[in-house]
This record gives structure tokens, sequence and C-alpha cells, in this order.
């Protein structure tokens, strides 16, 4: 029992910290609607913030009163003016998709702002962490843990109150389900939007502050990685409870620490289950917590109405003979492009290019899963690994081909894809990004550090493939390989769209009600889709792979999941020219940036991500269609011209 | 002071680039009743949303009580005495009805007459007072259509919009639908009522506004609406 105690109480701190996250994020989504993924990054910003200004000889209530209670709320205010106010009335999918662009934008830009590198052991913010202060069953309960507890819980009292009990509360609750509404009852929901970004900023900045004594370091990948604890504790409240989301996280930080404290250590089980263990809870709530159903399908706003349905894909408005016309030209262009990097491109820049295509391929995977079923999977990166890994290893050990080992990539990524989609689809969108982060990062962490998968930093190596007398090793030849799987990989997504499953989802998208009142089974649809999503995405990870002789566990983590899916949305999420366009604008970025820039200003590479989230807040139709409109529009206006001339 | 409670005068309107509404001009007078009658799709609904707001015209002008509200945003508009029950479910599916009351109520009153004001109102309606702790999405259509109306009553409004509020009613609960809307009408508000049920409309109403295909084809009283007229609205729309 002694032994039961001495492991849980260090628990405590922990899991105030994911309690404190958690309640955060119940608080944005109860006001705003938005699952704030950036939470943890607004976290980040106020500890870095606190941290340089204490590194700068600065008192600690000064330098708290600069990161927490003006930076923060400040932080929130301008980016609900400058991005959240635009999305308030918008789906799910868009709000999802601003939040991760602040989440990767955030970091990015404070990095760029404090170039510091390292930062190790954060100052606390008011006890000392080397005084004890009493004991636990000979538990030493150190400041900061004691100050974490303490403050955890005046927390959650002081919301709990203003949130059921207060005018501002109220208002703020009824903005989660429509803001038409609120402001017919004559409030004006703007100001309370504004009011409610700037309070969960403040509630992140304390939390940022707070907890980077927990950590030890100050990271930005550290917040992240803690989101996922802070979605389970959500997630235990039924994203709407703040004493149930502050016993979750509670329960989850005790539980970590038991086991890390009876599983035999050094293992890659045990110290990868700390951070796995979210996922696993959240898994299980969503398969066992029947309530949850209710509150992750989101209410419908009754005035959705007033607002103009999206306008249609020009590729759908345009009439035939210009749609004969533009094909004549895309296929010009994909020949031309083929030919000149067959011929005067140099090898570097055939490389960039099959780098860019092989991307494209996995954009591709998103193109199908978002585009076409409205749903988002923040893991597809972590499907594009398990594709390379499968390939690399079954050259290594079963000397397969990578051509047949790209094919069962396929197949092993599909089967996975299913699985994780299984539980969490029945729950709508939301739960099922969320799924998919968290498996993300349990890859992350478990899955892809052992040396049968991806073996950790130091990799595998995946290498090229032969088929017959040709052999692939050389850029150019694998160039032509790769814009063949594409092709092959565009066939099947088009195939998709125009059978029967493509129908069936269009279906879907419209009411899901509906379609399955008329025979459609919504859960097979989905899963298929997501399913064969994955594989395509496994096929572009081992090609991938094979491109660059090799994969590690970092060149597929759940960051840059995040990042593929920005990208996506940027670019163009629901045509196959958006994926090979986010493709050729990812790598072209790439390279123009991180060859000529210092470390400080590599970061900018992310900030410009960020903020193209923010363009596709305002724009979800993509750059692609945009750019694809406009032209539209000056031909047709021209046509008219000529016609009334004529 | 003007007599006229809302004016819309050469209102255009649509959303995205569909045109809803073209050219829509008319009155109505402070404490009258008008009936907005039309066939599906005629754009009764959008000129409701230009009135209170929602909606901003691409042309044309928006007054009330005279004072030119074009642009404003909707709770604005509801501060100068515009109340809107809209179509569907005009009532917060998540709040629980109290909280549905106290919205309303704690904005437009100080504290303690507020409280006064939501007895008055669990008084008025008991059916609600029963409900009080129920999420408002888990009442009936009555009871939510209910809801609409006893938010309006501790401050009466100068105008009140009511978008279908039949739509889908027993017989008896629409009675106590247009019960509690002539009691509205008592207290001095002037109402603008989209309807489906024409004839239950046209009982209450003395002005009345045929609207088609966006365009108005028909504006004055309802008691000496043609023979023709009314049997055409009969036709469009059946009574249950
Ligand atoms: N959000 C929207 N986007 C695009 N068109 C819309 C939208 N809302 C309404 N419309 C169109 O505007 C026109 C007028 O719609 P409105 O809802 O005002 O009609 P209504 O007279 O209220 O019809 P009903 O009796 O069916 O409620 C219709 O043709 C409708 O299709
Ligand atoms: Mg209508």
């Amino acid at each position: 029992m002694t032994e039961f105690l001495s492991f849980a109480t260090p628990g405590l701190p922990y899991g105030c910290v994911f309690a404190l996250l958690g309640i955060g994020l119940v608080l944005t989504y109860q006001t705003s609607g938005v699952f704030n993924l950036a939470f943890g990054a607004q976290a980040y910003a106020s500890a870095l913030v606190f941290y340089e200004c204490v590194a700068h000889g600065w008192p600690k209530p000064a330098a708290f009163v600069v990161s927490v209670v003006v930076l923060a709320p400040v932080l929130g205010l301008l980016m609900d003016r400058g991005l959240y106010r635009f999305v308030r009335t918008k789906p799910v999918l868009v709000k999802l998709v601003a939040a991760l662009g602040m989440l990767i934008a955030i970091p990015a830009v404070f990095e760029i702002v404090f170039p510091a590198g390292n930062l190790y052991s954060p100052p606390s913010l008011f006890l000392s962490p080397s005084v004890v202060y009493f004991h636990i069953v000979g538990d030493p309960i150190n400041g900061i843990e004691l100050s974490t507890v303490v403050l955890t819980l005046l927390v959650v009292l002081l919301l709990s109150v203003m949130f059921h009990f207060t005018q501002i509360g109220l208002r703020m609750r009824a903005m989660a389900e429509s803001p038409r509404m609120v402001e017919l009852a004559g409030v004006d929901a703007d100001s309370v939007g504004m009011a409610s970004w700037m309070l969960s900023s403040l509630l992140a900045g304390l939390a940022g502050v707070m907890l980077a004594p927990v950590f030890g370091d100050l990271q930005a990948l550290n917040f992240t990685t803690l989101l996922v604890a802070a979605i389970a504790a959500a997630a235990a409240g039924s994203l709407s409870s703040l004493p149930y989301t502050f016993l979750g996280g509670l329960l989850l930080g005790i539980v970590g620490e038991l086991l890390s404290g009876y599983l035999p250590s050094g293992q890659v089980l045990s110290s990868g289950l700390r951070p796995g263990l979210p996922f696993v809870v959240l898994l299980l709530l969503l398969l066992f917590l029947p309530g949850l159903r209710r509150r992750w399908t989101k209410v419908n706003d009754p005035l959705a109405g007033v607002d103009p349905p999206p306008a249609p894909l020009v590729s759908a408005s345009r009439d035939r003979s210009l749609r004969r016309r533009s094909r004549i030209g895309a296929g010009a262009l994909v020949a031309l492009f083929v030919v000149s990097s067959l011929t005067w491109v140099s090898p570097s820049w055939v490389f960039n290019l099959s780098q860019a295509l092989a991307l494209a391929i996995i954009f591709l995977s998103l193109v199908l899963l978002t585009g076409m079923s409205g749903q988002i999977s923040l893991c597809q990166a972590t499907f594009a690994g398990v594709g390379a890994f499968t390939a690399g290893q079954l050259a290594a050990h079963f000397n397969v081909s990578v051509l047949a080992g790209i094919v069962v990539a396929a197949v092993v990524a599909g089967a996975i894809g299913a699985l994780v989609a299984l539980p969490a689809l029945r729950l709508g969108g939301l739960a099922l990004a969320l799924a998919t982060l968290a498996f993300g990062l349990l890859a992350d962490n478990i899955g892809f550090q052992y040396s049968w998968s991806g073996n950790g930093q130091s990799g595998i190596s995946i290498p090229r493939p032969s088929l017959g007398p040709i052999n692939f090793s050389d850029g150019r030849a694998y160039f032509c390989l790769i814009v063949v799987i594409l092709a092959i990989c565009i066939l099947v997504v088009s195939a998709i769209r125009r059978g029967t499953t493509g129908r069936q989802l269009a279906a879907l998208r419209g009411s899901e009600l509906a379609a399955a009142s008329i025979g459609i089974n919504p859960t097979r649809a989905k899963v298929l889709v997501f399913s064969v999503s994955a594989a395509i995405a496994g096929v572009g990870g081992a090609v991938y792979g094979s491109l660059e002789l090799g994969a590690s566990a970092n060149d597929f983590n759940t960051l840059l999941s995040l990042v593929f899916v920005v990208v996506v949305a940027t670019v163009g999420v629901y045509t196959v020219d958006g994926a090979v366009g986010a493709g050729l604008a990812y790598v072209v970025l790439n390279v123009a940036l991180s060859g000529n820039l210092t470390l400080r200003w590599s970061n900018l590479l992310e900030v410009i991500f960020g903020l193209g989230a923010v363009v596709y807040a305002l724009h979800p139709e993509g750059a692609v269609e945009y750019v694809k409109r406009l032209t539209l529009e000056r031909f047709t206006r021209r046509g008219i011209e000529t016609e009334v001339l004529a | 002071m003007t007599t006229t409670v809302l004016e819309l005068s050469g209102v255009s309107a649509g959303y995205g680039r569909f045109r809803a509404l073209f050219d829509v001009s008319f009155c109505l007078e402070h404490g009258s009743v008008t009936a907005l009658l039309g066939p599906n799709g005629a754009g009764k609904s959008t000129v409701a949303r230009v009135a209170s707001g929602l909606l901003t015209p691409s042309a044309g002008r928006v007054l009330v009580n005279g004072e030119e509200v074009t642009g404003w945003p909707a709770w604005k508009v509801v501060s100068r005495g515009v109340a809107h029950a809209p179509e569907g479910r005009p009532v917060f599916a998540t709040l629980d009805v109290e909280d549905n009351l106290r919205l309303t109520f704690f904005r437009q009153l100080p504290r303690k007459e507020a409280a006064e004001a939501l007895d008055r109102a669990y008084e008025r309606f008991p059916r609600l007072a029963e409900r009080r702790s129920q999420l408002a999405g888990t009442l009936s259509g009555g009871e939510q259509r209910m809801l609409a109306l006893a938010r309006v009553l501790a401050v009466p409004p100068k105008l009140l919009i009511v978008d279908e509020l039949s739509l889908g009613l027993a017989p008896r609960t629409v009675d106590e639908v247009f019960r509690a809307l002539r009691e509205i009408r008592d207290s001095g508000t002037a109402l603008l009522i989209v309807e489906q049920q024409v004839s239950r409309a046209l009982e209450l109403a003395e002005h009345l506004i045929v609207l088609r295909q966006g365009r108005i084809t028909y504006d004055g009283s309802s008691v000496q609406v043609s023979d023709e007229l009314r049997s055409e609205l009969l036709a469009v729309r059946p009574d249950s």
C-alpha cells in the first residue's frame, strides 16, 4: 500500500497539468465550438516569454504580468480578430484546420523572436522546487507540485462558477450552439467570442508557465504531446463537464505514474507507455462512454440556413468544350513536365521533383478522405511511415522486391487504417480527428521505436526497386516510376469518386440520416474510404522512403501529419490537382527557404504553412480552385464580350 | 416619432450569387398585425432575415422606427425593439429552458426585475415551468415554440417576426400559439407573421403582403382581399 501510494503521489501534479489543459479545451469548445488544438502552443508561448524575462533578470511577478496577464489575452485577441471570428459559423472541419494552423505557426513565430535553443530547468512561478513542504506517506511534496495542485483547484472552481452562474458564462455557452441565435437574443456575439478567446488564452498562458518546470526543459513538442492527455481528460468530461475533466486528468496522471512505477524500466514499452497511455484511455472512452456520442456530434446551428452554400467546384460548373480544352492543356503540361525532368533538369531537381510527387501521393490520400468524405485524419504521416517501414523490412528480412513491398505496404496501412477508424467513426468527424492524432503520437513514441518497425531515430534503410532488367536506382528512372504510381493512385481515387462509394459519400455529406434511410451504411462507406486513404498514404510513404533510400521514425512524425493537413487544405483539398500542387508547393518552399536560412529563420516555413490555414479558413476551396475560378471567370467574361461585339 | 415600425425600401437580397429578393418595399405600422404569405421559396424567410439584420441586403434600405439600420449587426437591430423567432428550431437546444429565458431577460432587465419576469413567464406557460431544467432541444416542437414566445414576454418588443411558428404542430397547439400571439399583440407589439396556415394568419392579421418569386404581388388590407386571391392563397397552401 505504501509502495502504491508512493508511486501514485508524484502523478498528482502531472494529473493537475492534464486537467488544466483539458479544462482549457472544454472551455474553448463550449464557448466557440473550436476544438482548440493550438492550446498547447499558446501555453508554450507564455512559458517561453516567462522564461526569457526571468533569464534577463526580471522579477518573477513582472515576468508573470508580461507573459500571462498581458501577452496571453493579447494573443487570444489577435487570433480571434484575425482568424476565429471568420470561422465562427463554419463547419467543424474548417475550425479544426484553423486551429491546426495556429498550432504550427505560434511556436514558430515565438522561436523566431526568441531564438534560444535548449532551455533547461524553467523557473517555477510561486514556490521553490527545491523546498519540500510536507510529506505524503514518505513522499516529499515540493513547491512546484504544491503550487500546481493548488492553482489547478482554484482555476477549476473559479471557472465552474463563472461558467454556470454568471451572465457572461451563459452567453459563452450559448455561443457554441449558434452565434446568430445569440445575436437574436440581443447580445453582441462578436464581443462574447472575443472575450472567451481572451479568457481561454489567459488560461493557456497560466497553464504554460505552471507546466514548464514540471518538464525540466522547455520545448514546443512537450506541449503538443501533452495535448493528447488533455484531450483524454476532456473526453472523460464528455467535452462539457469541468469537474469530470478535472477528475479524468488527475486519474490519467496517477495511472501513468503507477504504470511507470510497476513496469520494468528501460524498455520501449515502459518508456513509451506514459505518452501512449492517453491514447489507450481515449480509445476506451470513445468505445465505452455512450454519452460522448451525443456530445461530439455537434448540435446543428438552427440558423445555418442563412449561409449560402459553398460554390460548386470549378470543374463541375465548366461547360464541355472548355473542359475538353483544359484537359488537353493539362495533358500537354504533364507531358512537358515529365519530358523536361527527363532531359534538361538537373539531377538534384529531379530528386526534388520526385520528392514532390511522392508527397503528392500522400496528399492524394487526404484529397480522398477530406475532400470527398469530409473526414479528417491527423495521422497520414504515420500511415506513410507504416508503408515505408513495411517495404523496408520486407526487403531487408525476406528479400521481397520493393515493388511488391509497396503493394504489401498498401495492404498493411489499409488494414491498420480500418482498425483505427472503426471505433472512432461512429462518433463523427471530431472524434476521428482526435483518435488519429492520438494514434499518431502512440506510433511516434512506441510503434516506430522497435527495431522491427521504424527503429527509432536511427531508422532503417529502404532500397530502390528493380523490375527485371530495369533498375530504378537511377534518379530519372525512379522519377518515371513515381509518375506511374501517382497516376495509378489518381485513377483509383477518381474511380472511387465516380463509383458507388463516391455517390454514397456524396449522399452522406448531404444528410447522414437521410442516406441511412435509403439503405446506405454510413460506417461501411466511411471505413472503406478511410482504409483506402490509409493505403494510398502507405504507398506514398514507401515510395518516399525508397527515394530517400531509408527512413526513420522522425521522418514520419505526427507534427508532419498536421503540417500535411494544413498544406493540402491551403492548396486545395477537393481536387487531384490540389494534391499535386500541394506536393510541389511543399518541396519548392522547403528548398527555397531551408537551403539559405539560418536556424532562426528556418521557422519561417512553419509560419507560412500556419498562415496558409488562415487563408483556408477564409477560402475553404483552396488556392488551386481559387485561381481556376478567377481564370474561368475571365474566360467566360471575355467570351460574353466577344459575343456582344459580334 | 414615425408611425412605421419597419420599413423596407427597394430591398434586394440573396445568398452568395443567388438573388432571392428583388426590389421589395413595404411599411409596417406600429401595433399592426401583418401576414406575409406566398408559396415555398418565395423569399418570406429572407424578408424576415433582412428585417432582423441576419442578412444584409445588397441594395435598398431597412428602417426601424424611422432609423436606418441597413447593414447593422443583428444584435443592434434587436436592441432597437425587433424580435425574430426564426424558422425551424427557434431556441438553444443545448441550454436548459431556464437558461434560454435568462439569456434574454437578464440582458434586457436589471437582476431583480428579470427574476420577476422569469416567474411571470412560468406562470403564463406552466408547461415550461415543469421543464425548467430540461434541455430545450429535448422539448416537443410545440413547447419549443412556446419557449420562443415566452422569451419576448418580459419586455414586449416593438415588432415581433415569427417565421412558420405553427409548422408541424397539432391543431390544438396551433390554437395555443395563436392565443399567445394575440396576447403579445394586445401588449402593443406589432407582428409580422409568416405562415403556412393561411386562414389562421388572415384571422389575426389586418394587413396582408403576398410574395412571389422574390417580388411583392399584393400589399394591402387583408379584409378586402378578392376571393380570387384568397382562393389562390388557399390553393397554394392547403390548410390542415
Ligand atoms: N442559405 C441559402 N443559400 C442559397 N439559397 C437560399 C438559402 N436560403 C434560401 N435560399 C433560396 O432563397 C429563396 C427564398 O428562400 P426563403 O427561405 O426565403 O423562402 P420561403 O418563402 O421562406 O420558403 P418556405 O415557405 O419554404 O420557408 C429560395 O429559392 C431558396 O432556395
Ligand atoms: Mg421560410
